[in-house]
C-alpha cells in the first residue's frame, strides 16, 4: 500500500489557517449630540375652564340686563345692547375671568 | 403688523406706570397683558389707552387683566355707576344679600376671596362679599 495520504494531510493542515477578519468589531461612534435648549422664555397663558367662565360671566353681567353671553372653548361671546359706559365697565370684568378671548358682538348705544 | 406693534402704546404705558409682575404674551393671535397696578388710576389709564387703539374693543385681540394691588385693611371706594353695591353672604351673585354699601362710600377690605370677590366691612359694620370690579382701593 502506497503512502499517498501524507501529502494530502499536509495540504489540509496548511489550508486550515484561515483568519476570520470579518468579525473584527467596528470602532464605536463616541460623538454625542448636543440638545438645543427649548426652555420657553414665558409661561403659556392660563385660560379658565368653561364652567368657571360661565359662573364668572353670570356675576359679571348681572347688572347689564340687555346683554347675553355664550361661553365656548374658553371664548366669551357678548351679544345684545349696552351703553358705551357700561361696556367700559363690563369688558374689564370679563378679561379678569381669564378667558381665551372676548368676542364683541354688541350693539353699543 | 404684529399685535405687539399695534398695541405698542398700551404696552409702553404698562411698562412705564409701575405695574408689577407685568406679563405681555401673544398666543393664538391674542395679546394677553397681566399685572398688578399700584392704584385704580393706572388701571383706568390702561383701559383708556386700549380703547383709543381699538375703539369699543371690537377686535377682540387683547385680554387686559390688570388688577389693583390691595392689602387687607386697605380702604376702597364703591365705584358703582350710581346705585348701591350689594354685600353678599358668599362670593357669588347667587348668594343672599346681607347688606349694601352706598355709591362712593368707603369700605374696608378684609380679604380677597378671589379676583372677583372681596370680603369687605362697610361703614355700618356689615361684613360680606362685594364684587371687586366696583371697588377702587385707595392708598
Amino acid at each position: 500500500m502506497k503512502k499517498t495520504l501524507l501529502p494530502l494531510g499536509l495540504f489540509l493542515l496548511l489550508a486550515g489557517g484561515v483568519s476570520f477578519t470579518a468579525c473584527k468589531s467596528k470602532t464605536k461612534d463616541t460623538t454625542t449630540t448636543v440638545e438645543t435648549p427649548t426652555t420657553p422664555t414665558t409661561t403659556p397663558v392660563e385660560v379658565s375652564g368653561d364652567e368657571d367662565l360661565r359662573r364668572g360671566v353670570i356675576d359679571a353681567t348681572k347688572d347689564f340686563p340687555g346683554v347675553n353671553t355664550t361661553v365656548n372653548n374658553g371664548e366669551i361671546t357678548v351679544m345684545g345692547t349696552i351703553s358705551r359706559d357700561d361696556w367700559m365697565r363690563l369688558k374689564p370684568s370679563l378679561d379678569a375671568l381669564n378667558p381665551k378671548k372676548v368676542n364683541n358682538q354688541l350693539t353699543i348705544k | 403688523m404684529t399685535l405687539q406693534d399695534k398695541y405698542k402704546t398700551l404696552i409702553d404705558t404698562a411698562k412705564n406706570s409701575g405695574i408689577t409682575n407685568l406679563q405681555v404674551r401673544e398666543q393664538n393671535n391674542v395679546l394677553y397683558i397681566d399685572g398688578q397696578a399700584p392704584n385704580g388710576a393706572v388701571k383706568d389709564q390702561l383701559w383708556n389707552v386700549y380703547n383709543s387703539i381699538d375703539p369699543d374693543f371690537r377686535a377682540g385681540d387683547v385680554v387686559l387683566d390688570v388688577k389693583v394691588s390691595a392689602q387687607a385693611g386697605t380702604r376702597a371706594r364703591v365705584t358703582t355707576e350710581s346705585s348701591n353695591l350689594n354685600i353678599r353672604k358668599g362670593p357669588g351673585t347667587d348668594q343672599p344679600i346681607v347688606g349694601k354699601a352706598g355709591h362712593n362710600e368707603m369700605v374696608t377690605l378684609i380679604s380677597k376671596s378671589n379676583s372677583q370677590w372681596w370680603l369687605v366691612r362697610t361703614q355700618g359694620g356689615e361684613e360680606g362679599y362685594a364684587y371687586a370690579q366696583y371697588l377702587s382701593p385707595e392708598a
